[in-house]
């Protein structure tokens, strides 16, 4: 068992160790030059001494390989470099978004999982009866939706048009609240692009549920606890339902790695001010220190929810702890 | 079944809705009632809140990022010695007297009486002479190289000084004086690495009173301001990236203003509709389609003038633009400006650009060719003036096919390393230059001059002409007035003739506003409304 | 199954009929384009942004071109991009799956970790990177996103290929000294086929999804009439801000939205019933909600 998670363990640090190199690389292997962030806007009319001066301020003169032991050095003292665009470090701007980020996309992640397990389990119940083919239809409809299409019509409608919700942000700006007010704030803010994002992400716990709801459904011991007569209810709460969560947990906690990563379509559309947009930022302008560092910040928590999966999985499941020994 | 399914979905929306939303007591309605509640004096108001595209950083002239707004932006902070007017003249502004000699060399200026630092400390003839030296030794890209001309800068007293030029610089008022800023001495002395130095402690009609990274800025007005307290009590920026939340804010009244300019289809809901209300004008920036003059068959005269007849630029700015925008001069120079040469006019003529090619041996060679046309993929009025040319030039025989790129991979194909003699790879882009490259006279040989090394750093086309190289380099040092319009006509004539690039158009600007909130906005020719004089009357 | 059985049962089921009739229609739309279109829609016929008229029934857009055209000859753009884009992810996850599934051991160790870095590589510098070196056409943002979401179907083929090859008929052609080239092909790749195909109309729907996100950015290519591309310029010219929003905005998204949902309707029904005990709650659930949130996530 010990030197199975051995194993598991250096795997997941050989696929760390790739991502990293990638995640180095690739800012560097797209075309395009940071010189403009790094040297102001009027770059043309820079000397050949002073671009030079530049690099080599920001050891982008170095070869490649002494870029990324340098990068290797400081990561690890903990140090992400400084953003070339904001000349801040990166850890700060990482930190100022992450929250939003989290507070997004974790209560996106919750609520469409709620909402998923309920519709799920329900929707199993009533296999093939209207309310099971007529969820199961809406929800994929709402998964089929492109989400900044439906965001932006929201905005337009309950937004432009009615004025219900603010149109833009994550905090009314110059407002200078404080306390439950400023909660208040936040949530009003959050509203719109959080019910977005919930409506387009429901589906997919909701199908996984539906499905392994109505596969234990087909149990030999649902059928047994049946025939001997016990209540649908307990059946449902006693048995099914603590079987088939299952694999809805093990996807709540990959979906976890994930919600890091933030959505950049959705912080776009609504103006929040989260990683998502950060890192789309860092892209389009070339900022190698930011770019470098949200993948990392991206790949770390999608790998750690990975393998905290893969540990979660066999503890819950007998059949596949047998398996993974073989 | 059914019914109950959705009622329940309704009532969870409506739970979630109204957990959501605080309708109790409306917070984010408040401060906007109160700045239109309390009156200022007259129309103006006390609090203005503008939105910008992305953050300029701590707005000093070392951390603020582009060109426009952040330039525009940072001059609300920081003075300069002169300020050009409405019409783009520079005044004296820090500034009350100045003499030159007649060779332009030597010049005398002497300061306003009671300039003080936002911090209190005077603003003296040192802080102007440890600005100038500093912008030369610690390299930026817009400053340094403007100073460059500078020799020496001689104190007199508190309020007297002198600049000594080494070679004469016609356009001196203009650049460095009404675009470099002036930093305080005092706080500036001992900064080794100014792009990590955040204080922005300025002289300007308004300073900065509060900064959240990558949200807001709080400019709050310099009471003690020497040319009187500015009209607007205090600026809220807010940044918002994507345009149509920009403007959807406007709408809703969550910003006074909007930093970029808007596009001409918007007008009409915009303009006059009572709440919101637009400023137009011409602009400086230019549309341009970038020729690579080294490539075959492009490096043939002949040719270019032949891609020049074939594209309707009329047709360009009736369509793209809707009419907000003036047609390109092939002489580059934009006609509201004084050195523009009326003689030069742009001719659509596609029958002549067949002739032309045919002149030129294009279709025996290039018949079959098809050439890339390249174009920012995130901007979609340069889309679809690509997409117009190459229409344009199909109908004339040059194959040619749009390719959208990234912005950065395409600065990398047509400028790599911002630097034109590094070499370049494409064959014809849509390109831009901003205002600056168009007002100031200088940057005519940045533009077209061959030595890519030195001069030639904009001619990112290598585009070759002798006379072109004597007449720009002539007219970096000629003072006298008569004689540079003689060049600039010059110029413009031969740049008609030879077809270095193809100028579409200068768009307008169109400043959407609340006219509410302020009406007291002041239309820099070319350059918007976002300047000193918006918000401080000419001395 | 036969591909005719299939259709059979796949019709037998409600969502799954209304899938397949939609599908029907989509892809009629997309092969009579041509015949249906009233106008070219890459030339100008009006005055730009035009309100809907009778000669205009969705008006012209930004440049003057007819939208209700674009509409239509973006059925086939769209609908090329996510079939292409999903067969090369089908295809190439199909194979990885079934050489990682066949030979087990130390390749599928490597090949498993590899889709392990592929699932977790930022999806957008990555778009960038290989648009910029194979050029920023339409068939270029094809083989990008399919080259980039093969790794999610090939952990649920793999996972199939697990255990087809433990069948009877597959262990006695092994004994029977079939070489492995032979055996992945006669006998496990058809075992897969079925499962395969689920995956594939799935993927369609995903690309279809990532193209739209991607031009919404401002990264797709904008001289290709895909539905993505008809939404980013409504978008870009204004079209929330004005009136124009009801016949700029809501055709193109409610185009992609049911063409979406008629992939997904056939998708999921085929699943259902390629799995009569409905697949057994093993690696490919996590993998399709993955791949759901990747597509999400990083768009």
């Amino acid at each position: 068992m010990l030197r199975f998670w051995g194993h598991k363990l250096l795997q997941y640090g050989l696929v760390l160790l790739i991502t990293l190199v990638i995640n180095f690389s690739l800012p560097r292997l797209m075309p395009g030059s940071p010189l403009e962030l790094l040297a102001g806007e009027d770059v043309g009319r820079l000397t050949t001494e002073e671009r030079q001066e530049v690099m080599s301020r920001h050891a982008l003169d170095q070869p490649v390989h002494q870029q990324f032991i340098i990068y290797l050095g400081q990561l690890g003292q903990g140090d992400l470099g400084y953003s070339y665009r904001q000349n801040r470090p990166v850890s700060t701007i990482i930190w100022e978004r992450l929250p939003w980020t989290l507070l997004l996309t974790g209560s996106a992640l919750v609520l469409s999982s709620i909402i998923g397990v309920i519709f799920g389990t329900l929707a199993a119940w009533r296999r093939g009866r209207f309310s099971d083919v007529g969820s199961m239809s809406l929800f994929i409809f709402l998964d089929s939706m492109p989400s900044f299409w439906l965001g932006m019509i929201l905005v337009a409608l309950f937004g432009a048009r009615l004025r219900w919700f603010p149109v833009f942000g994550a905090r009314t700006p110059f407002a200078d609240y404080t306390g439950w007010a400023a909660v208040a704030d936040v949530l009003h803010h959050l509203a719109l692009p959080l019910l977005t994002l919930t409506l387009v992400t429901i589906a997919g716990l909701f199908l996984i549920i539906r499905y392994s709801t109505l596969e234990t459904l087909g149990e030999q011991y649902i059928t047994v606890a049946r025939a001997k007569g016990l209540p649908e209810r307990l059946i449902i709460f006693r048995h099914v339902l603590r079987n088939a969560m299952l694999p809805g947990i093990t996807v709540f906690m990959l979906s976890l790695g994930y919600v890091v990563s933030g959505t950049t379509v959705i912080e776009t559309v609504f103006a929040w001010p989260g990683l998502g947009r950060l890192m789309f930022e860092a892209v389009i302008q070339r900022d190698y220190p930011v770019l470098q560092a949200t993948f990392m910040v991206v790949t770390v928590c999608v790998i750690i929810a990975n393998f905290v999966a893969d540990l979660l999985y066999p503890l819950a499941d007998p059949r596949v702890r047998t398996e993974g020994r073989q | 079944m059914t019914k109950r399914l959705f009622y329940l979905c309704l009532v969870l929306l409506l739970i979630f809705a109204s957990a959501c939303s605080p309708t109790e007591d409306p917070p984010a309605a408040e401060p906007a009632d109160e700045v239109e509640d309390e009156p200022g004096n007259g129309v103006e108001a006390v609090s203005l809140r503008m939105a910008i595209p992305r953050d300029e950083g701590s707005l000093n002239p070392y951390t603020y990022v582009t060109g426009y707004p952040g330039h525009n932006l940072l001059l609300l902070i920081y003075d300069t010695v002169f300020q050009l007017d409405e019409n783009n003249v520079p005044q004296p502004w820090l500034v009350t007297d100045h003499e030159v000699d007649s060779e332009g060399i030597n010049w005398n200026f002497t300061l306003h009486d009671g300039i003080t630092w936002h911090d209190g400390a005077p603003l003296t003839a040192g802080d102007i002479k440890f600005s100038f030296d500093y912008y030369g030794e610690h390299s930026h890209s817009r400053w340094t190289n403007a100073v460059s001309a500078i020799e020496e800068i001689v104190i007199e007293d508190e309020l007297n000084f002198s600049i000594l030029l080494s070679e004469p610089v016609p356009a001196f008022l203009t650049n460095p004086l009404s675009d470099v800023p002036i930093i305080p001495e005092h706080i500036w002395q001992d900064v080794s690495d100014p792009d990590s130095f955040t204080d922005h402690t300025g002289s300007g009609p308004y300073q900065i009173t509060e900064y959240v990274p990558d949200q807001t800025y709080r400019l709050h007005a310099n009471a003690d301001y020497f040319l009187g307290k500015p009209a607007v009590e205090e600026i809220g920026m807010v940044i918002i990236e994507d345009q149509t939340a920009t403007f959807t804010a406007l709408r809703v009244g969550d910003i006074d203003i909007a930093s970029r300019s808007m596009q001409p289809e918007l007008v009409g809901d915009f303009a006059g509709e009572g709440e919101t209300d637009i400023i137009t004008g011409p602009g400086f920036t230019s549309s341009l389609l970038q020729i690579n003059n080294e490539r075959e068959p492009f490096n043939d005269p002949l040719v270019r003038k032949a891609i020049s007849r074939a594209i309707d630029i009329d047709d360009l700015v009736d369509t793209v633009m809707l009419g907000y925008g003036t047609a390109g001069s092939p002489g580059y120079i934009h006609p509201d400006l004084p050195h523009y040469n009326p003689d030069v006019e742009h001719i659509y003529d596609p029958n002549e650009a067949v002739t032309l090619l045919e002149e030129a041996g294009f279709i025996d060679t290039y018949g079959d060719h098809e050439f890339e046309l390249l174009t920012r993929s995130n901007d979609p009025l340069r889309v679809r003036t690509a997409e117009m040319i190459a229409v344009n030039l199909n109908a004339v025989g040059i194959n040619v096919s749009v390719q959208a790129l990234d912005s950065a991979t395409l600065d990398d194909l047509v400028w790599p390393e911002f630097d034109t003699s590094q070499g370049r790879d494409y064959d014809l882009s849509i390109w831009g230059w901003s205002a600056p490259i168009m007002i100031d006279p200088e940057r005519l040989g940045g533009l077209f001059h061959s030595d890519l090394e030195d001069r030639g750093t904009l001619n990112i086309g290598a585009y070759t002409n002798n006379n072109v190289d004597t007449l720009t380099e002539e007219i970096s040092v000629t003072v006298d007035p008569g004689r540079q319009q003689d060049i600039f006509n010059q110029l413009q004539v031969i740049l008609a003739d030879t077809v270095p690039f193809v100028t579409l158009y200068y768009p307008d600007g169109i400043y959407a506003y609340r006219p509410d909130t302020y009406d007291n906005w002041t239309y820099q020719n070319g350059q918007g409304v976002l300047n000193k004089l918006s918000f401080v009357n000419m001395p | 199954m036969s591909p005719k059985g299939m259709l059979k049962a796949i019709m037998k089921n409600r969502t799954g009929r209304i899938g397949i009739i939609l599908l029907a229609l989509i892809v009629f739309t997309a092969i009579f384009a041509p015949w249906l279109a009233p106008f070219d829609p890459y030339e100008r016929v009006a005055q730009p942004f035009q309100h809907p008229s009778a000669s205009h029934l969705l008006g012209t857009n930004d440049i003057g071109q007819d939208i209700l055209s674009e509409m239509i000859w973006g059925t086939r753009i769209s609908l090329s991009i996510g079939i292409i884009a999903a067969a090369i992810a089908i295809t190439l996850g199909t194979a990885i799956g079934i050489l990682s599934g066949y030979y087990r051991r130390w390749l599928d160790t490597i090949l498993m970790r590899f889709v392990d870095v592929v699932l977790v590589i930022p999806f957008l510098p990555l778009m960038i990177l290989l648009a910029a070196y194979l050029g920023p056409q339409l068939t270029n943002i094809i083989i990008v996103i399919g080259i980039l979401t093969w790794a999610g179907p090939a952990r649920v083929i793999r996972s199939q290929v697990l255990s087809i090859r433990e069948l009877g008929y597959v262990q006695a052609a092994r004994s029977l000294g079939g070489t492995d080239f032979k055996i992945m092909i006669r006998h496990i790749l058809p075992g897969v086929m079925p499962i395969a195909l689920a995956q594939f109309i799935r993927a369609v729907s995903t690309v279809i999804l990532i193209e739209s996100s991607l031009a919404f950015l401002g990264l797709g290519d904008p001289t290709a009439k895909s539905w993505g591309t008809v939404l980013y310029y409504a978008q870009t010219r204004g079209a929330f801000l004005t009136g124009a929003w009801v016949w700029w905005v809501l055709p193109p998204g409610l185009l992609i939205t049911f063409t979406v949902l008629a992939f997904a309707f056939t998708g999921y029904t085929l699943e259902e019933i390629l799995n009569p005990r409905l697949r057994s709650a093993g690696p490919h659930h996590r993998v399709f909600f993955n791949s759901e949130a990747v597509e999400k996530n990083r768009g």
